[in-house]
């Protein structure tokens, strides 16, 4: 088995693994390998063909293969950065001996002195929410079905039920809609739409598709290929109320029912995740429990924009240099960032080192229900109010950021966030 | 076309009997409705390789099922080189109606000549099964049960028979069946007629209406279905013997199955229903086995979010509930196996042997000889396979052929390699389920989200299917509908109406 | 007459729903916004509402068979159908560029469709 050696590994050449090998390429000289899956660099960003990305991080809106070649192009450039695409990462171990295959150079080894993860997240299926009725074809995950009309150019359908209202399956009403198919409508469990603002309006309202909340998909129907589907209303606690259930006919199901961070690998380098991100536990720098093992993008927490993804991954690119050239200077005990009420989750999960000249952090969070009019609150250990932040509103489907001033980063145990009225 | 024995059905009886006739100088046709074999009952079941300690033994499944013993199977699957999994089985019991039904099923067990059934108290159950539900109190042990994968065994059986000169023909459905003076004419099917000289029924659920087509019955099959939950690979040690659990005010007892591939296989309830047609799973029994079977055997296991699939299996029922083996009442030179429901899959080799003779009683009337052939090879070699291969042995594989190292599955690591010996197997692989269930590409936890798309580009490479033409599975499941930029969509009837509430 | 018109705002996740109280074109009150930009966005999305349009375009000799395309900047809203059905009977050959001109003043708009990606050649 051939053996290789570099100082950074970055595992996946998606928008993540793009910024954060491009941000480590720039602030060092060391030896960086990029290994991608797929046939070409940009991930998923390759098959998101619409617009609105980059608004925070170019200043201007690009479709996906855009954003993506602006990084491609500057990462093709750099001498210090190999890529290897078409290469597939089976195993990463806690000493950083990373076992990969490709056509090219067989099964091989490399040997690291740091890796970033950043191999995205997959859709969840028919299957984890086990939907009921027969296993016919055309029940496929909206991004499934994106990727064969966008890159394929092939219709997995043409009268089509959305379930969930994540931004893919919205994006994809619009998509199948402007490819002559007739989207039935969209359902969704939740009382509110997991998707963006925007995107409800952009994707079925200009094209007059209705969004049905609290409804979902009971039961499917067909003998070879998806003939109908039963939907029905559900209760408070997303019961199908049986008496409401109907049946409408359509020959594909698309589902946008949730992404989860495809963390097989991280496990096998025994990183530590947390239950509610399924990403990895991380400090401000992107690092897991597993000293120089990193990681960013849609493994570490799923992003609704591109834009904070790529922000995200140039700390862990760039913290990664810093580990191997070590540059870190930890505080003496590390903070614990812990999420009080209405709070799901808080990126990073605890603060490790003393600021050098930033003027804050950034913290990622997302709530578990939709309020207006509140405070995002940090608080001390005692309780005490630290600073707080207005929002008029804020629902589960947006990521919320706070800027936690260098000031509050000193001895404590913990600080929390919390939501308060 | 002109053969010497016609199988109808290509499922684990059919190929087993295949497989069986495979030895002689014969010329064996098998017909399968399906684009692939073991599309029916064999395929979606319990997985479990019975030892019949709990079966009465004077009935005919009784009888086949003890012949098809751990030792049958041991030197079977060596020669297949098919995995089988010496489980062990344990009945758990929670009260003293079940410690009755144990001590009993010890009798019987010895009965039957079984060898090590007992008793177990709760440490030592507790020692066995450590996630087991801990309110069990004793349990009965039988070593002699196993599992195997049914679609894996299936295939090696038909593949094995196929290289000693046995034909598969799919897509093959019969139409009718013409007999004149008691022998067997013409069998039409929806790819052309055959003459044989004597017929196998093995048609599973249809075996009723094959048996029809040629002389009038006194048996019926019925469909009874059963629901399945399959776990994700990650819960692989958490279960580590067949657990039977017991029957209870609403059920009749179920079955938890750690498989041959680490999953874990849980079902399955039994209902009756009108249609044979119908492999839907419902909310209902789902709920019920979880509630029944899975959440009380094993509190640890979730409803929802590990469950990698769920599916439905239909069991052949017939009348009588035991299996139906003999000559048609008027044409003695076709023989109708009927009701194979369980133990099933743990006959097949048993029912293989008996079909044989029969068939050998009748050959003189036939007009067949059977001379055993000089040169049968009852091993079927292994594919290639890269999960179960040290790095060693990938990179020598991988260094011979590039493709071994092609990753189309991300999720179970299957090359495109091993994709492509599935599509140019002796029975090849032609849609998408049929390369799942060959090299589990796409059984993962993203379930071919990724890798479906590449499948089809592949399917259409090596086959020259047009991707508007590849199927899930056969039939009219055809993945994709038309291809992109399609301006008549536009103008179709009907393109507006929405869901209205 | 006065007439009513609702518009959902896309500026932030809230989607305030603001109502344009109008005479035929000419837009007499704004009301329902919770914010500046509130204002700004119904009165363009009253006046008259544009889009991006995205697509792809079938592409011979490249890499891939499609080739994402969009309109280089916002089109009239009521424009789209016509463009996608224009879009359907383009044909390229690669290699393009990103921002290579794919059709020009699309269904008269005025705007050009342009390639999102580079398509290489493959021989």
């Amino acid at each position: 088995m051939k053996k290789l050696d570099y100082d950074i590994v970055v595992v996946g050449g998606g928008p993540a693994g793009l910024a954060a090998a491009l941000e480590a390429s720039v602030n060092s000289n060391l030896k960086i390998l990029l290994m991608e899956r797929s046939e070409r660099l940009g991930g998923i960003l390759e098959q998101c063909i619409h617009n609105g990305f980059g608004l925070s991080y170019f200043k201007e809106e690009l479709t996906g293969p855009e954003y993506a070649s602006r990084f491609i192009k500057e990462v093709e450039k750099k001498d210090n950065i190999d890529i290897k695409t078409g290469t597939m990462v089976i195993d990463i171990n806690p000493d950083k001996v990373v076992i990969a295959e490709n056509v090219e150079d067989g099964l091989f080894q490399v040997y690291a002195k740091a890796v970033v993860l950043a191999m995205g997240c997959r859709e969840r299926t028919r299957e984890a929410i086990t939907i009921p009725g027969n296993r016919v074809s055309g029940v496929m995950t909206a991004g499934t079905a994106q990727r064969y009309v966008n890159i394929n150019g092939y219709l997995p359908g043409k009268d089509i039920i959305i379930l969930g209202s994540g931004d893919i399956g919205l994006i994809m009403a619009r998509r199948m809609t402007l490819e002559g198919c007739n989207v039935k409508g969209v359902l969704e469990i939740m009382p509110y739409s997991s998707g963006l603002v925007r995107n409800k309006v952009q994707c079925l309202d200009d094209f007059d598709i209705p969004l049905y909340l609290n409804y979902t998909v009971t039961a499917i129907h067909g003998k070879d290929r998806v003939e109908a589907v039963s939907i029905a209303k559900v209760d408070d606690r997303l019961n199908p109320i049986s008496e409401t259930e109907i049946t409408v006919s359509c020959d594909t199901l698309l589902l946008s029912i949730g992404l989860i961070p495809e963390n097989e690998l991280s496990k096998s380098a025994g990183v530590k995740l947390d239950g509610v991100t399924k990403g990895a536990i991380v400090d401000e720098k992107r690092e897991t429990n597993i000293k120089g093992i990193f990681a960013c993008g849609n493994v570490l927490q799923v992003h609704d924009l591109v834009d904070n993804v790529s922000a995200e991954a140039k700390i862990a690119g760039r913290s990664a240099v810093e580990y191997i050239e070590e540059k870190f200077d930890k505080l003496d005990k590390p903070i614990e960032l812990k999420p009080g009420n209405n709070i799901a989750y808080l990126v990073p999960h605890r603060i490790e080192y003393k600021i050098n000249d930033e003027k804050y952090i950034e913290i990622y969070m997302r709530v578990h229900k939709p309020m207006e009019h509140i405070r995002l609150c940090v608080l001390d250990e005692k309780g005490n109010i630290l600073d707080s932040y207005r929002r008029d509103i804020v629902v589960p489907g947006s990521m919320e950021t706070i800027r936690l001033k260098s000031e509050f980063i000193r001895n404590y145990d913990f600080i929390k966030v919390e939501v308060q009225e | 076309m002109k053969t010497d024995v016609l199988i109808i059905g290509g499922g684990v009886v059919g190929c087993a009997i295949a497989r069986n006739l495979s030895q002689y100088n014969l010329d064996t046709s098998i017909v399968e409705k399906d684009n692939d074999i073991c599309m029916g009952t064999s395929k979606a079941n319990s997985s479990m390789i019975h030892s019949g300690y709990n079966i009465n033994g004077s009935t005919l499944k009784g009888k086949l099922c003890l012949k098809a013993d751990v030792k049958r199977y041991d030197r079977m699957c060596n020669e297949l080189n098919v995995e089988y999994k010496h489980t062990g089985s344990i009945f758990a019991g929670f009260n003293e109606e079940h410690l009755k039904i144990i001590k009993a099923e010890v009798e019987n067990a010895k009965k039957n000549g079984l060898e090590g059934v007992r008793i177990l108290n709760h440490e030592e159950v507790m020692k066995f099964e450590p996630n087991i539900n801990p309110e069990v109190k004793y349990a009965l042990f039988d070593p002699n049960t196993g599992t195997i994968n049914p679609f894996e065994y299936t295939l090696a059986l038909a593949e094995n028979a196929v290289m000693n000169g046995v034909k598969v023909y799919l897509n093959a459905e019969v139409l009718n069946i013409i007999v004149k003076d008691k022998k067997i004419e013409s069998v039409y099917t929806t790819i052309g007629s055959f003459q044989p000289k004597i017929i196998i029924n093995s048609a599973g659920l249809y075996s009723d209406k094959i048996a029809e087509m040629v002389d009038e019955i006194d048996f019926y099959v019925h469909p009874r279905r059963g629901e399945y939950y399959v776990y994700d690979k990650k819960w692989r040690d958490f279960v580590n013997h067949c657990i039977y659990s017991p029957p209870t005010s609403v059920s009749k007892g179920m079955i938890i199955v750690p498989t041959v591939d680490g999953n874990i296989l849980c079902g399955s309830n039994a209902q009756e229903i009108p249609d044979k047609t119908d492999f839907s799973t419902t909310k209902e029994y789902l709920d019920y086995i979880y509630r029944e079977n899975i959440h009380m055997m094993f509190p640890g296991l979730p409803r929802m979010g590990d469950v990698v699939t769920t599916f439905a299996g239909l069991r052949a029922a017939s009348n009588t509930e035991d299996f139906i083996i003999d000559y048609a009442k008027n044409t003695p030179t076709m023989i109708n196996l009927v009701g194979i429901q369980s133990p099933g899959l743990t006959s097949a080799p048993a029912i293989a042997d008996m079909v044989e003779e029969m068939i050998l009683n009748i050959a003189e009337f036939s007009g067949i000889k059977m001379t055993k052939k000089k040169e049968w090879n009852p091993i079927r070699p292994v594919r290639p396979n890269l999960g179960k291969m040290s790095n060693d042995e990938k990179t020598k594989i991988i260094a011979e052929n590039p493709d071994y190292a092609k990753i189309i599955c991300r999720c179970e690591t299957i090359s495109k390699g091993e994709i492509l010996d599935a599509i140019h197997a002796p029975i090849p692989a032609m849609d998408v389920d049929a390369i799942k269930r060959r090299t589990r590409s796409g059984m993962g936890r993203c379930q071919g989200g990724f890798c479906g798309p590449r499948i089809i580009a592949i399917l259409h490479e090596e086959l020259g299917i047009d991707p508007l033409d590849i199927t899930k599975r056969g039939g009219r499941s055809n993945i994709l509908l038309s291809k992109s930029k399609n301006l008549s969509l536009f103008e179709r009837e009907g393109n507006n109406e929405k869901i209205r509430l | 007459m006065e007439e009513k018109t609702k518009i959902i705002c896309t500026s932030c996740p809230r989607g305030c729903i603001i109502t344009v109280t109008h005479v035929g074109k000419e837009i007499k009150e704004i009301n329902g916004y919770t914010c500046k930009r509130g204002v700004i966005y119904a009165k363009d999305e009253f006046i008259l509402p544009k889009r991006v349009l995205t697509s792809t375009v079938r592409i011979s000799c490249g890499e891939l068979p499609m080739l994402p395309v969009r309109t280089e900047s916002a089109i009239p809203k009521n424009k789209i159908i016509e463009c996608v059905k224009k879009i359907c009977e383009i044909d390229v050959k690669a290699p393009v560029k990103l921002g290579q001109v794919i059709c020009k003043n699309i269904c008269n708009t005025n705007v050009d469709l342009i390639a999102s990606r580079d398509i290489h050649k493959v021989v």
